[in-house]
């Protein structure tokens, strides 16, 4: 498992339940700790930090949660919400928390006079999910893990809060780990695109020639199910068979070759290592 | 719920689409006659072959439930029990509705476990035992056991990985030829009802707002919501681009607006919109829509009229569908910021619900 993301810029991060996108999203926030390996960012490995350095770290960098009626209080206001990280910080009070919350609401199109002194109750799915990147965005942070964002939304009012995201990566140049199961929406979402499976990347390019020049077997798998709103696209043959297999007891060799219609001798028994096949263009297949 | 009419044929899919809130669920368990006790049926009628659902005793109901007409709810693949093994429940299934012994019932379930992929080494196992797509190939079995002729499938893939669904559909599809039943399928999600449906419903606020072909309903959707709706889809082999989405929330079906109930959030409403519902109409052959500003009968090419003064000009053809959603954002856009139309208290109380 190894990738950069650069100032600025959104990977997403695809794959199946189970694959461990979640838990390499916590990592980065360090929600879970990796027992081995090295998070380096700006410089510094922060798989090992703790106490204020931690903390410190952990103020610049902000996590968006998949379900929206989970992750906010709903015993606190929007404006309590938005501003809790800002206190508990001590890095803003009076005059300039007030001005920081209302320039967060505004960001995420909820005018500030109407919307902070509701309650959760009082907001659909979409205004919640704007509250908690409202509240991530008042901490000025420099990344955004947004882990699902909008999968528990309907499908019309999905498309505001991605702009939201994507207008905040314009504004502010705030870079994005974008997880998600949606093929559809990490292609438009991100620049660059990984896949994930099993807990290994099988594959990352960017996000226009992944989906025109999937390499791997997954990734053309995933994007073969991709369902179409169109009966009379032509119904493509998913190859990939059966499901994903425990991630307690992965198989040996390739993560995907008891799936994997290509598979042979090799796959069995040796992981492929992620390799650079083309500028920009990373797989592990052994034949690729 | 009103003004719902539509009819299934033997072999047919029928696709109901519609967000959380619009009532979609209740629309499965009116048919199914399961709604809770405080629901009321005013008016209307159920017919499976002629016969009335709504009017027939208790009785006569369970020995359809189950067997000519069957139910794969939402989430059931979680729905199976976990101290039966996967055979005991399918025969369970048959033994309630057949003449039969407990060893002909296993048959049948071994055979139909064959059937939906999951084999039936299967049929000692428990539900644990499965992966979620193999216990929702066990649902769909559950549904199919005493061959039914009219199968209503909610949100049958909506849990499962995207793999796994197409697997889900390619079944669904693959029963459907082969048993030529009539399906029901319920789902929010259009890409969804696009792999499968022969005839596309679209369900809005407790109300069909429009019905078609599946073909042209993808080609040529008419109503406002339609049109917004399938544009919230992303393409994933389209370039690079900003989402599409449509503003506000689905009404609250207690407290509906009045008039037509996508009127708040259509960015095409006119006066009559606030006032008057409108009917569901036949616009072109097989083509039925519930919109003020869609012209045209069943003998002409349906398109929509330019509204009244002050009304944008609904556009048609795919080279204007840009536009014309660019218009649907835009007036979601300047309603949310605060120039809001003037309206009464119970339209307010309402947006604060939200």
């Amino acid at each position: 498992m190894s990738m950069d993301i650069g100032r600025g810029e959104v990977v997403g991060l695809v794959g199946e339940t189970g694959s461990g996108k979640t838990t390499l999203g916590k990592a980065i926030v360090r929600l879970v700790n990796p027992t081995g390996g090295q998070i380096i960012y700006d410089g510094v490995d922060i798989a090992s930090l703790d106490g204020p350095a931690l903390r410190k770290y952990r103020s610049r960098l902000q996590m968006i949660f998949q379900d929206p009626y989970d992750s906010i209080n709903p015993r606190m206001s929007v404006f309590d919400i938005v501003s809790e990280g800002l206190l508990i910080n001590r890095i803003a009070s009076g005059k300039e928390l007030e001005d920081r919350v209302m320039r967060s609401l505004e960001d995420v199109r909820l005018p500030p006079e109407e919307f902070a002194s509701r309650y959760p109750h009082e907001l659909s799915g979409g205004q919640r999910q704007r509250v908690a990147i409202a509240r991530a965005l008042a901490m000025r942070p420099e990344f955004i893990v947004a882990d699902e964002p909008v999968s528990m939304l309907d499908v019309s009012i999905r498309g505001e809060v991605l702009n939201v995201m994507l207008d905040l990566r314009e504004k502010y140049g705030i870079s994005f780990l974008f997880i998600t199961h949606d093929l559809a929406i990490a292609k438009h979402m991100s620049d660059r695109i990984a896949v994930m499976y099993l807990g290994r990347l099988v594959e990352v390019a960017d996000s226009e020639e992944l989906v025109r020049n999937p390499l791997h077997p997954y990734t053309q798998a995933l994007l073969a199910a991709v369902p179409i709103p169109d009966p009379t696209a032509p119904k493509v043959e998913v190859k990939a068979k059966g499901e994903l297999p425990s991630p307690l007891s992965p198989p040996p060799g390739c993560p995907f070759h008891p799936r994997c219609p290509y598979a042979f001798d090799r796959c069995r028994t040796e992981v492929p290592r992620l390799r650079e096949v083309s500028p920009g263009h990373w797989v592990a297949c052994h034949l690729v | 719920m009103q003004d719902v009419t539509f009819d299934v044929g033997r072999g047919e899919i029928v696709g109901i689409a519609g967000e959380s809130g619009s009532g979609k669920s209740s629309l499965a368990l009116t048919l199914l006659r399961l709604l809770p006790r405080y629901a009321v049926v005013e008016r209307g009628r159920v017919l499976l072959d002629g016969e009335d659902l709504l009017a027939m005793s208790e009785d006569d109901l369970r020995r359809i439930r189950g067997a000519k007409m069957s139910y794969v709810p939402q989430a059931s693949m979680n729905a199976l029990d976990p101290v039966f093994t996967v055979g005991d429940q399918l025969a369970e299934a048959v033994l309630a509705h057949r003449d039969v012994g407990r060893e002909e019932a296993l048959r049948a379930a071994a055979e139909l476990l064959d059937e939906v992929g999951v084999g039936r080494g299967r049929l000692g196992s428990y539900p644990h035992e499965l992966s979620g797509g193999q216990r929702q190939r066990v649902a769909i079995a559950m549904a199919l056991i005493n061959s039914p002729e009219l199968v209503i499938l909610d949100e049958p893939t909506t849990a499962l990985d995207v793999i796994v669904q197409a697997q889900i559909l390619r079944l669904l599809e693959d029963l459907r030829a082969r048993h030529n039943m009539g399906m029901i399928l319920i789902t929010h999600d259009l890409s969804v009802i696009a792999e499968l449906a022969d005839t596309v419903i679209i369900y809005y606020g407790g109300r069909v707002v429009e019905r078609a072909p599946a073909v042209e309903l993808y080609r040529n959707p008419l109503h406002p919501y339609t049109q917004a709706l399938l544009k919230a889809f992303p393409d994933v082999r389209a370039r690079r681009q900003r989402f599409s989405f449509l503003p506000g929330s689905p009404p609250n079906l207690a407290d509906p607006p009045p008039g037509c109930p996508f009127h708040p959030r259509c960015p095409y409403a006119f006066d009559r919109c606030r006032t008057e519902v409108p009917r569901l109409r036949e616009v072109s052959p097989g083509h039925w829509v519930a919109c003020h500003l869609v012209r045209g009968d069943a003998d002409g090419r349906a398109d929509l009229r330019e509204g009244p003064e002050g009304v944008l000009p609904v556009l048609q053809g795919a080279a204007e569908q840009d536009n014309r959603h660019q218009a649907i954002r835009e007036g979601g856009r300047r309603r949310e910021h605060g120039h809001r139309p003037r309206r009464g208290g119970r339209a307010r109380r309402r947006d604060r619900q939200r």
